[in-house]
């Protein structure tokens, strides 16, 4: 009898259920012949021997079983989320997938803007507080690609273009109000503006001529991220051009306003479609604040969308409670408190329905020339719409959400034999993920 | 010897049941052991039978890649596909009746190729598809046309599978959205 395999194919497994409907078959001859081959390399591999158990493990499984797959090949991991964007591409494990933009910017743009981005944006007196990330994004190149990744790497500067919104307008508008009564008789306040990204800028840009921009934007943009960076990135070019100018006419000496975006701490569910891009804000501790103020700065001003964003997120209480230590009092607007006034255009009245007057009056009684009077003292009331009696207080419960062990990482996909990053563990793209769910 | 693989799974909008009749039909009547040119005839007709009805297909994914050891491990994937998670479903989707609310139907198949072999390099090249063309319909009309030219000696291993596997059984918009489904894309045209 011949030991020549049968020519042709033969199933090993089927299913006929209701569900599905398929088979397995393999090639005799080649089954045949690999079935040689790999005995000669599990042999090969024994001699061999000091690589490593995992590898040899992998190896034998994977050739000599003839059913292949070993779950065991691979190992799980989390890992920093913007240390994986920088090593391996800002689009790391969504390659190719575009970024979802709203609004819209009919002006003229020239994408080189983009290269000079990051120096428009450096502060003059304040740089020693800039948190530059988000600027280097556009620009930045991996070093390595995840080892499955097959879509080549395309700088997010390609991506980018200036954009803006009927929101950001409106608090550019709100933002002009802002700084008009920041402008006379206040003593010298750092704003801090915690709004969603874009619309912080949009605050940034509108107080710009008095108060110096300081980004403490500390991620990148992903294609899946829980923070939309991205859009934070188009508005920073959609007034690009009047950051510039305004650097070059701000009087020395100005106050910092501190751009933050609101959606940092953002919660999410769905890690399989979620990239957490998020971080904690790293504001300066009142000693680097007073020095880089030269010990000018009188009280903060924390600048929020509505009061239902009050009281301050859960990365800053504790610095805050710290300014209020050291005697820098902080106090909160929200935005919506300038409205339309009477003649046209916006005024602090203290909000929708308020039966305050309008304008600078109204303002400084609230919160005094220094943050010294008005509310301060009576404590942020839950649920309060009057954020003028808004001062910081100590939180009895650790942030669940700083605090939680897998905040701002994602989760990878190793070879266990080589310790090679293959991947996002939820890339759907990825061997290791092709039946999964 | 060294792999590469090719897979494709094509998800189709079901107006009537009979695509997945006549493709579980062709499965089914698939023999344990069959010849190259059975397997070659098999195949064309499979071939015949998406080409017919691509225009009613709303998702996709098409794999090839040349590395022996993740070709490996693909192949085991896409054979866990019908063996385990899948085809899974205990009862119906939905209602399990009839309804107004659309169908779908996934047809899968994989290949083990030999590494080398002259049909499986050309499919190799033709696989070499831009990044904006990766999942238009077009690209799926060619690789399947491609397909025919492939020489059944130098595929290692097959599977073939069609979900569902009855009718009634079809999958809901809803079962799209679960996440052993996110690896589709939409076509585009």
């Amino acid at each position: 009898m011949s030991d020549e395999p049968v020519k042709g194919f033969e199933s090993d497994r089927a299913v006929d259920s209701d569900g599905v409907v398929g088979a397995r078959w393999w090639n005799n001859s080649l089954i045949a012949a690999d079935k040689s081959a790999s005995r000669r390399g599990c042999l090969k591999t024994l001699v061999i021997g000091a690589a490593s158990v995992a590898a040899f493990k992998v190896v034998c499984v994977d050739s000599c079983s003839g059913d292949g797959y070993d779950p065991d090949a691979y190992t799980y991991a989390n890992i920093g989320s913007l240390d994986l964007q920088r090593k391996y591409g800002w689009e790391f494990g969504a390659a190719g997938e575009a970024l979802v933009f709203d609004g819209t910017a009919n002006a003229p743009f020239d994408p080189a803007a983009i290269a000079a981005l990051e120096q428009d944006l450096s502060p003059r007196t304040y740089a020693a507080l800039h948190v530059p990330t988000l600027l280097q994004s556009p620009n930045a190149t991996p070093t390595e690609r995840p080892a499955e990744e097959t879509v080549a790497f395309e700088p997010l500067a390609g991506k980018l273009r200036p954009i803006s919104t009927a929101g950001m307008d409106l608090v550019y508008k709100r933002g002009e109000a802002l700084a008009k009564l920041l402008s006379e008789g206040v003593a010298p306040v750092a704003v801090v503006a915690d709004l969603r990204g874009s619309l912080s800028v949009a605050l940034a840009a509108a107080l710009a001529d008095a108060f110096e921009p300081v980004l403490l934007l500390d991620n990148w943009p992903h294609p899946q991220g829980v923070v939309a960076s991205h859009m934070t990135l188009a508005a920073l070019l959609y007034y690009q051009p009047l950051f510039v100018k305004a650097k070059a006419a701000r009087a020395p000496g100005a106050m910092p306003v501190f751009v933050l975006d609101r959606e940092r701490l953002s919660p999410y569910i769905d890690a399989s479609a979620k990239f957490d891009n998020r971080y904690a804000a790293r504001m300066p501790s009142p000693a680097a604040l007073q020095a880089a103020t030269g010990g000018e700065l009188k009280w903060v001003m924390y600048v929020v969308d509505a009061a239902r964003d009050l009281p301050e997120q859960d990365d800053l209480n504790d610095m805050f409670l710290a300014y209020v230590a050291a005697g820098v009092p902080v106090r909160a607007i929200s935005l919506d408190m300038f409205t339309e006034v009477a003649g046209g255009g916006l005024g602090y009245t203290g909000g929708i329905g308020s039966l305050k007057p309008s304008g600078r009056e109204t303002f400084l009684a609230d919160y005094g020339a220094g943050g010294e009077v008005g509310g301060i003292g009576q404590g942020y009331l839950s649920g309060s719409t009057m954020p003028e009696r808004y001062t910081p207080t100590a939180r009895t419960h650790p942030s669940h959400v700083i605090g939680a062990s897998d905040f701002a990482t994602t989760a990878v996909v190793m070879s266990a034999s080589s310790g090679a990053l293959l991947g996002s563990r939820y890339d759907r793209r990825g061997s290791w993920n092709r039946t999964g769910g | 010897m060294d792999h590469k693989i090719f897979a494709m799974e094509l998800c189709f909008r079901m107006p009537d049941t009979s695509l997945s009749r006549r493709l579980r039909e062709v499965v089914r009547a698939h023999p344990k052991q069959v010849s190259f040119q059975e397997k070659w005839e098999m195949y064309r007709t499979v071939r015949g039978l998406l080409l017919d009805n691509l225009e009613d297909a709303v998702k996709g994914c098409w794999d090839f890649f040349d590395e022996d050891g993740k070709a490996q491990t693909d192949f085991q994937m896409w054979c866990d596909g019908l063996f385990t998670q899948e085809g899974a479903r205990a009862v119906p989707s939905g209602s399990g009746h009839a309804t107004s609310d659309p169908r779908y139907m996934t047809f899968t198949m994989a290949f083990l190729l030999q590494a080398g072999a002259p049909s499986v390099e050309t499919l190799s090249e033709r696989c070499t598809v831009p990044e904006h063309d990766l999942w238009r319909r077009a690209t799926f009309k060619r690789l399947l046309e491609q397909l025919g030219y492939l020489n059944f000696g130098s595929v290692k291993g097959d599977v073939i599978y069609v979900i569902p596997g009855a009718d009634g059984w079809g999958l809901t918009g809803s079962d799209l959205l679960l996440e052993k489904f996110h690896y589709f894309r939409d076509i585009v045209d």
